[in-house]
């Protein structure tokens, strides 16, 4: 590892998505000042994600650049680009999604603070940075849970937070713990170094400071058993704040916690931990979905269960780690777009038409909801199906790679039970992903709830796109 | 490249289908029905180029992080399924085109993409591209039978999907067991074999039976065979077709391939284990055929009862029990295909498929009584019939290995009859026929389907030559490896 003089020119150099991110969100609080909404936001929305998206793709170091807190590595420069890749898309769907009166500034410039964070929170070295960037990152997306103000939105906002908030004590906690015995540091190398050669009690007390730690990380990607807050609040909150919450907080915390891990070290005895509640996050939440009524809810269950078997990544050795997690998150990331935004096209029945507050009683897209959409929407229904597909680990589709790709480098390293599990929940997936598919495509219109489903040119647009990324991709597979 | 472009064809049309607008019926059929005819056109043309000892393998560098290449190649035993799949995806199409049903675009869309999917899983060569396809397979077939099947489609459907899935994924864990503990290094057949012969003996038979229990639910073969009934009955007639006569060869191809190309001292060892196997599913599948009312139903049992004769021939290991059930295969498809096409047109008529309901047919539409009684014949082993050489090879072959047990296989021969007979006397040459109207002689698309399966049956029947003399020499090299 390179350790740099670090002056004004790398930072322009090196931390230019993070300036772009910076400039969004001045940017649109600016448009929201001028009262700029409409057809323009939209636009200007896409505009800065592809910035974004570009100034990721052109600005790689060409080596591990860091001081203690920040080190732009591989993993950094592969998280960007998701992350980047997934808020265009994100961006698209919402050009395409939000009826002019309903678009505002405020809205856009929350999003934009909270990818500041994840594009912070993808680089942090160092428990400071960390807290501060994993804040930066969750205090807007509490705000942008609860945006549209509806009962139900409030309900899932506020468990949102209260878990949110008890997340950061805990890490604050284990940091605390971990750096009692470390010497006081807070750089991952530092603690890294540190632990190696601790031994009796302050192994003991690192140990549970890494438990804390993980803890907190566990509460931001849903992972039992502090998935609880999920299921309400993605049922309650508006499907556009899903689309964001569900996908990059995600994202950027698996990653994240990748380099807190690679770059320290897991004690001994907590893997074992992880293997058993990464076996209870895919047990619990797959037979929980099964019964579910709400396809937000599912898309809860269904995130819980996925964060299972990112877990078990995390089980494996050395470099296979970075390979199998990058491979899966970009499979997961695409799929759940593809899975929660067909939803948006659902999301203008929930708002009156002064744009304000709506029937409390609707919380969610009921499953009944989708009966026939392959009708109503070929492009919604293919997207929502492939998602389903996806995620559920069927071929030609990315989940499947990536599944096989975990699994069999689980085989590997002769963890055959674990992956023998894994594969057996996939399989009890399909119970619920393909209801979903079966409602829009083989029950009849006629059987459908009175849902109304929109659909302007640019979702139907956004969502062919997606459809072709997720089926082309056995031709870019190569690339992982 | 020519494999590159059966794969491509298809999947093309399907979005070519897709680009025209709502509402061009006729557009969508003429492009279905050119596609799969250019596909069997390939298929001709592949099986020329065969023949003249063109080297048709493609391979590219697909999956640096499974070790997997995108890799291709035909030998005989593919090239008689490939060119099974063409032919009755081309019958499947033109067989449809005499009902009108909701959503057309999709509906050809999906068996067009189920046309690719099939011809990928009989030509691929690596084991990872081998099972994107396999499970591809599954997708379309399951759209086929949940939005076009009879009254409990989306059950069928579903039920379909997650059994043959759950068994795919036992296969895959045992490949992949394969693959680690004899430290194969790449997914290509060959590799996976020579790894095969690496490893430990007791993982090696557990890879084994996971691998079989995987092609065993496809096959099916008892008692891995609940599916079917409910996928065959609720599929609508051409999904049945291609269920039964190609999907279902997707079993006896991997067991070809897999168990008895890698594994073949476990076949020999688990010999009298795989014959139980093949005679249950040959009698108890004969019996249940036997006890049905629905004409579909016994022909969908009668599948399990034909299949478990590839299982025997297999079990059996030598030349010709093996070559027995790859003839099998390809009569079955041409046999069972033509009974569900036969029991798919007597339902347009009669709107019924009760063996209650739907008699005297030999009177009221004559060409399809005796359709029916050709394709009986030609089911239950009528020498001159394509049922009855692979049959009697599967017999003859289980006798060098198992001595007298093989009479248990050889009496699924008189069971086949049984409930054939039975068909035949109920359906097709009893009284008291009733119809309310006049049922519609055949249209010209039916008669197109029926003469070519019947001519395919009796020609291949007497002249079994012209299939085996493709199949033979794989089989003989898959054996040897």
């Amino acid at each position: 590892m390179g350790w740099q003089t670090v002056t004004t020119s790398t930072y322009a150099q090196y931390l230019q998505p993070e300036v772009v991110a910076l400039v969004g969100v001045l940017l649109f609080l600016w448009l929201d000042a001028r009262r700029v909404k409409g057809r323009t936001l939209g636009i200007v929305g896409v505009g800065a994600a592809l910035a974004l998206l570009a100034s990721t793709l052109f600005v790689q170091p060409a080596y591990p650049f860091g001081f203690d807190a920040l080190s732009i590595d591989r993993v950094t420069s592969y998280g960007r680009f998701l992350v980047a890749l997934i808020v265009f898309l994100v961006s698209w769907f919402y050009y395409a999604s939000f009826r002019d009166r309903d678009r505002s500034g405020l809205f856009y410039a929350l999003a934009w603070l909270s990818i500041f964070g994840g594009l912070v929170l993808l680089e942090s070295s160092d428990f400071v940075i960390l807290l501060i960037a994993l804040e930066i990152l969750s205090l807007p997306a509490y705000a942008l849970a609860a945006f549209f103000g509806t009962k139900s939105e409030v309900e899932g906002a506020v468990k949102y937070f209260l878990y949110g908030a008890a997340s950061s004590a805990l890490f604050v906690f284990g940091a605390a713990l971990i750096a009692s015995v470390t010497g006081g540091e807070f750089g991952f190398h530092a603690i890294g170094q540190q632990a190696s050669v601790l031994e009796g009690i302050k192994l003991g007390v690192f140990a549970l400071g890494f438990v804390f730690v993980l803890s907190a990380f566990a509460y931001k990607v849903a992972f039992f058993p502090w998935q609880l807050w999920a299921p309400d609040a993605y049922q309650g909150v508006d499907t556009a704040s899903l689309l964001y919450l569900g996908v990059v907080p995600k994202v950027a915390g698996f990653l994240a916690l990748y380099r807190f891990v690679s770059q320290t070290a897991i004690p001994e005895g907590i893997s074992s931990i992880l293997l058993v509640f990464a076996a209870l996050s895919m047990i619990i939440a797959n037979f929980s979905a099964l019964l579910q009524n709400s396809v937000q809810r599912i898309a809860a269950y269904s995130s819980i269960s996925h964060a299972g078997f990112v877990a078990l990544a995390f089980l494996l050795e050395g470099n296979v780690i970075e390979r199998v997690l990058s491979f899966y998150l970009f499979a997961y990331a695409l799929s759940n777009v593809a899975f929660i935004a067909p939803l948006l096209g659902f999301a203008s029945g929930k708002r009156t038409a002064d744009g304000g507050a709506v029937a409390h009683s609707i919380v969610g897209v009921p499953i009944a909801a989708l009966n026939g959409l392959s009708r109503r929407s070929p492009s919604a229904a293919l997207l929502l199906a492939l998602g389903a597909l996806s995620l559920a680990g069927v071929p030609p589709l990315p989940g499947f790679f990536a599944k096989l790709y975990l699994f069999a480098s689980l085989a590997a390293e002769g963890k055959v039970g674990v992956a023998a599990l894994g594969v057996a929940m996939s399989a009890v997936s399909l119970g619920y992903y393909l209801r979903i598919v079966r409602r829009a495509y083989f029950a009849d219109r006629e059987h459908a709830a009175e849902a109304e489903y929109d659909q302007p040119l640019a979702h139907h647009l956004a969502a062919v796109f997606v459809s072709l990324a997720l089926l082309a991709f056995p031709f870019y597979a190569s690339f992982f | 490249m020519a494999l590159i472009l059966m794969l491509a064809l298809p999947v093309a049309a399907a979005i070519i289908m897709g680009l025209i607008p709502e509402g061009s019926r006729r557009a969508w059929r003429v492009v279905a029905v050119l596609a799969a005819a250019a596909e069997l056109g390939l298929a001709i043309w592949l099986l020329v180029a065969f023949a003249g000892k063109q080297d048709l393998s493609v391979r590219f560098e697909w999956l640096p992080s499974f070790q997997s290449s995108f890799f291709l190649d035909l030998d005989g035993l593919s090239l008689s399924l490939v060119f099974l799949t063409a032919l009755l995806t081309l019958l499947a199409v033109i067989g449809s085109l005499t009902a009108e049903r909701p959503r057309e675009r999709l509906y050809f869309g999906m068996i067009l993409v189920l046309e690719a999917a099939l011809v990928g899983v009989f030509t691929a060569r690596d084991f990872i591209p081998f099972y994107v396809f396999w499970e591809a397979v599954l997708v379309p077939m399951y759209f086929l039978i949940g939005i076009w099947g009879s009254e409990n489609r989306e059950y069928a459907a579903v039920k379909f999907f997650i059994y043959t899935f759950v068994g795919s994924v036992l296969m895959l864990l045992g490949v992949l067991l394969v693959y680690f503990s004899g430290a194969a290094g790449s997914f290509d057949f060959v590799t996976l074999s020579h790894a095969a012969e690496r490893m430990e003996p007791a993982v090696r038979a557990l890879a084994f039976w996971l691998i079989f229990v995987g092609f065993a639910v496809k096959l099916p073969s008892f008692p891995f065979h609940t599916w079917l009934p409910d996928a065959h009955v609720q599929a609508p007639t051409a999904a049945s077709v291609l269920l039964a006569g190609v999907l279902l060869k997707m079993g006896g191809y991997g067991l070809i391939r897999f168990n008895l190309a890698m594994f073949s001292d476990l076949v020999a060892k688990y010999r009298w284990y795989l014959l139980a196997f093949a005679v249950v599913s040959i009698v108890y599948g004969a019996l249940l055929a036997f006890a049905q009312r629905d004409m579909k139903r016994l022909v969908a049992y009668s599948s399990i009862a034909h299949m478990g004769f590839v299982t025997a021939g297999v079990a059996a290991a030598n030349p010709l029990g093996v070559a027995g059930a790859a003839f099998v295969m390809w009569a079955h498809g041409l046999i069972t295909g033509l009974l569900f096409f036969l029991v798919g047109m007597s339902y347009e008529r009669f709107h019924s498929r009760s063996m209650d309901e739907v008699r005297g047919l030999a009177v009221t539409v004559p060409e399809l009584g005796w359709g029916f009684v050709l394709a009986s014949i030609a089911s239950l082993g009528m020498p001159g019939m394509a049922g009855f050489v692979g049959e009697f090879m599967s017999i003859v072959g289980s006798f060098g290995a198992f001595g007298y047990w093989a009479a248990a296989v050889a009496a699924g021969v008189l069971l086949n009859a049984t409930y054939l007979l039975k068909l035949l006397r109920e359906s097709i040459f009893s009284p008291g026929f009733f119809a309310e109207g006049e049922p519609g002689a055949l249209k010209v698309p039916e008669r197109i389907v029926l003469w070519v399966l019947i001519v395919g049956t009796v020609g291949t029947g007497l002249y079994p030559e012209s299939v085996m003399y493709w199949v033979r020499p794989a089989l003989a090299a898959l054996m040897r490896s």
